[in-house]
């Protein structure tokens, strides 16, 4: 064959392979550092929140002729990208081939057992995470999904032990620590789970945590703790009429009228009308007056149950119905 | 409708919530969360008898630990406990001073051969020459755990019902041995054989009465909560004489209870309706479940408390609730 004559028989093989891919869709073989490249194209525009192009990347970068192990590790990127989108049927599609194509794979087990927790199938969720968990113990992050699904369904110990060893494990883990308070707090173990809240406060400082803890204390009768977090809450942001409220409570609580008068019109100075104040103040008056009778004019309910609160502030304040049996 | 209707209507009595969750608004929640925290611990001359009723269900009243647990834990002050069945089991041992985690405790160990004699031999003897099972060791269990207490050394007012399987009269257990009576309200018919009870002879409560909410009344609660674990009859397979007749009976019954619900203020429903009566080694699954109905009812049911209290606090010679005084 004669130079001319193979150069050709070249040019008639490329059309051949092109005419081949645009009518039937043959895959062109990228490099492997072409892939990569859209792969991590596909990274960036995923951490930036567009999805559907991330995946149009990553859909190429497996278009291009994928070894099994490139394969494996993009496959569930593109069912992220389903996932982010709230597209679950299709994440789910997906990821269930990423697991059946490498079912020893741990993350595969946590992508279903994720999936399934978003679409609240709990009973899946929990046994793809509890698998999960079983592989690989140093994982964290799934101890406590898993854990946070046991306390969800009432597993109440199950939930503890994982929790616990979340804690032991990092022990200055914000959320594996607010995890196991809830937990204790609903087990029952009011002062444990105080303690366990402080610890979380003192990792990361916030008002709604310091309230949080506030009322733990204020449930045991703990008065002077509860007052120091409610303090703590007032000084953490912009709390609202909340911390003075609840302040204003524990002082009535304690016999305390005077004070608790002062933190009411506190919180009614930072939230004028607010419901809550303007309720307990009313319903001082009662105590204090006794028969005779409070009006609960001024008193503004903002919605139906306040509604409810009102009337019975009213009912409570009515003479006609002081010393009834 | 003006605020004081509504109010009034909603402390009428008689009223009865589902259990589920009732979202208030964060203001109202503030205040029923104050309101609570004041009253909950007023004496009992100022505010109303809170009565617990505990239904009938076999296996499926074992959610009755989970909702105690969560009454416990949220101080809930109970006054008169009624049960039938497996509700006067728990309720007896509640009643006598056994905290709700320990109940939970022996309920994720028990088992029928522990609460009865049966074995191998003896249901082969019960299914041929139809000598039905005894619920002795029920009762054996019962006083390891709560001694010889008569009803009268009880912490809290209790009461459970049995039928005289004689005269089909309800019959309403105060006194006397609390093992003994807790044992006759839980005697299955037509596995287990009746217990003397003095002149009577007494088998299970729920075959006239499984939700005693009626007795709870006359016995004198002013506000009533119900614990109601009811079966999911369409479950049932109902293929032959003998459980179409099971089945007719169950129905009679479901019906009855339905309405004694009725007469509750408050109502705990946990979903337990595909556990079946004798599986008690589902009692995880039934704690779970008690558990997760009472935590779903518990802001309603703290609202309705915290709103009765506050009435009857008012309405007392006592007056107001005094301020607490603090601890030292």
């Amino acid at each position: 064959m004669t130079g001319a004559e193979r150069r050709e028989m070249r040019r008639a093989l490329l059309a051949i392979t092109l005419v081949g891919s645009a009518c039937f869709g043959w895959a062109e073989s990228l490099s492997r550092r072409e892939k990569e490249t859209l792969v991590s194209e596909g990274d960036a525009l995923y951490k930036g929140g567009q999805f559907s192009a991330a995946r149009d990347k990553f859909q190429a970068a497996l278009a291009g002729g994928p070894s099994r192990a490139e394969s494996r590790r993009w496959r569930p990127l593109v069912g992220r990208t389903f996932e982010a989108e709230g597209n679950y049927q299709k994440a789910l599609t997906v990821y269930q081939e990423a697991f059946d194509g490498d079912p020893k794979n741990v993350d595969r087990w946590i992508d279903l057992a994720r999936l399934y927790d978003a679409v609240e199938i709990d009973d899946q969720a929990v046994r793809f995470y509890a698998e999960a968990n079983k592989k690989d113990t140093t994982r964290r992050d799934v101890a406590l999904a898993l854990a946070a699904l046991y306390a969800q369904s009432g597993r109440l110990a199950e939930a503890k032990t994982l929790a616990v060893q979340a804690v032991r494990t990092e022990p200055r883990d914000y959320s594996a620590q607010e995890l196991l308070a809830d937990i204790e707090e609903r087990s029952g173990d009011l002062a444990g789970a105080a303690r366990r809240r402080e610890t979380a406060v003192s990792l990361r400082s916030s008002a709604e945590g310091y309230m949080k803890l506030g009322r733990l204390w204020a449930r045991q009768d703990v008065f002077d703790m509860a007052d120091a977090a409610f303090v703590r809450a007032g000084q953490a942001g912009d709390s609202g009429p909340e911390p003075s409220f609840e302040r204003a409570v524990l002082a009535w609580r304690q016999g305390q009228i005077d004070r608790a008068r002062d933190l009411l019109a506190d919180a009614e100075k930072r939230a004028p009308g607010y419901f809550p104040a303007g309720f307990l103040r009313r319903w001082m008056d009662i105590q204090s007056r006794g028969a005779r009778a409070v009006s609960v004019t001024g008193l503004s309910p903002g919605d139906p149950d306040c509604a409810r609160w009102a009337g019975v502030l009213e009912s409570a304040g009515s003479p006609s119905r002081k010393g009834k049996p | 409708m003006t605020l004081r209707t509504v109010v009034g209507t909603l402390l009428a009595g008689g009223l009865v919530l589902s259990t589920a969750s009732v979202d208030a608004s964060p203001e109202a929640d503030r205040v029923t969360d104050a309101v609570w925290a004041q009253v909950r611990s007023l004496p009992a001359a100022q505010r109303p008898k809170v009565g617990l009723v505990l239904s009938g269900g076999g296996a499926r009243g074992l959610a009755h630990i989970g909702v105690l647990k969560v009454l416990e834990r949220e101080r809930v002050p109970i006054d008169l406990i009624v049960g039938t069945s497996v509700g006067a089991i728990v309720g007896a041992l509640y009643a006598s001073g056994v905290s709700a985690a320990d109940i939970e405790g022996m309920a994720s160990e028990v088992g029928w051969d522990h609460l009865t004699d049966l074995s191998s031999a003896r249901v082969v003897r019960l299914l041929v020459s139809e000598r039905l099972l005894s619920t002795q060791k029920m009762e054996q269990y019962l006083q390891a755990r709560i001694g010889d207490q008569s009803f009268a050394d009880l912490k809290i007012q209790f009461a459970c019902l049995a039928t005289d399987v004689r005269t089909g009269e309800g019959i309403v257990l105060r006194e006397g041995s609390v093992a003994l009576a807790a044992r006759a309200s839980a005697t299955m018919p037509g596995i287990f054989e009746p217990v003397p009870f003095r002149h009577r002879l007494l088998i299970d409560g729920g075959v006239v009465d499984n939700v005693p909410t009626e007795v709870a009344r006359r016995l004198g609660a002013d506000l009533l909560i119900c614990l109601y674990v009811p079966a999911d009859l369409s479950r049932n397979n109902v293929s032959n004489v003998l459980t179409m007749m099971t089945q007719a009976l169950y129905i009679q019954g479901q019906t009855l209870s339905e309405e004694r619900v009725k007469q509750a203020d408050f109502l705990v429903r946990p979903d337990v309706s595909d556990i079946s009566a004798l599986e008690l080694w589902r009692s995880k699954e039934c704690m779970e479940a008690g558990l997760r109905a009472a935590e779903t009812a518990w802001p309603a049911l703290k609202r309705l408390l915290a709103e009765k209290f506050l009435e009857r606090s008012v309405a007392s010679p006592g007056g107001n609730p005094a301020p607490e005084v603090p601890r030292p």
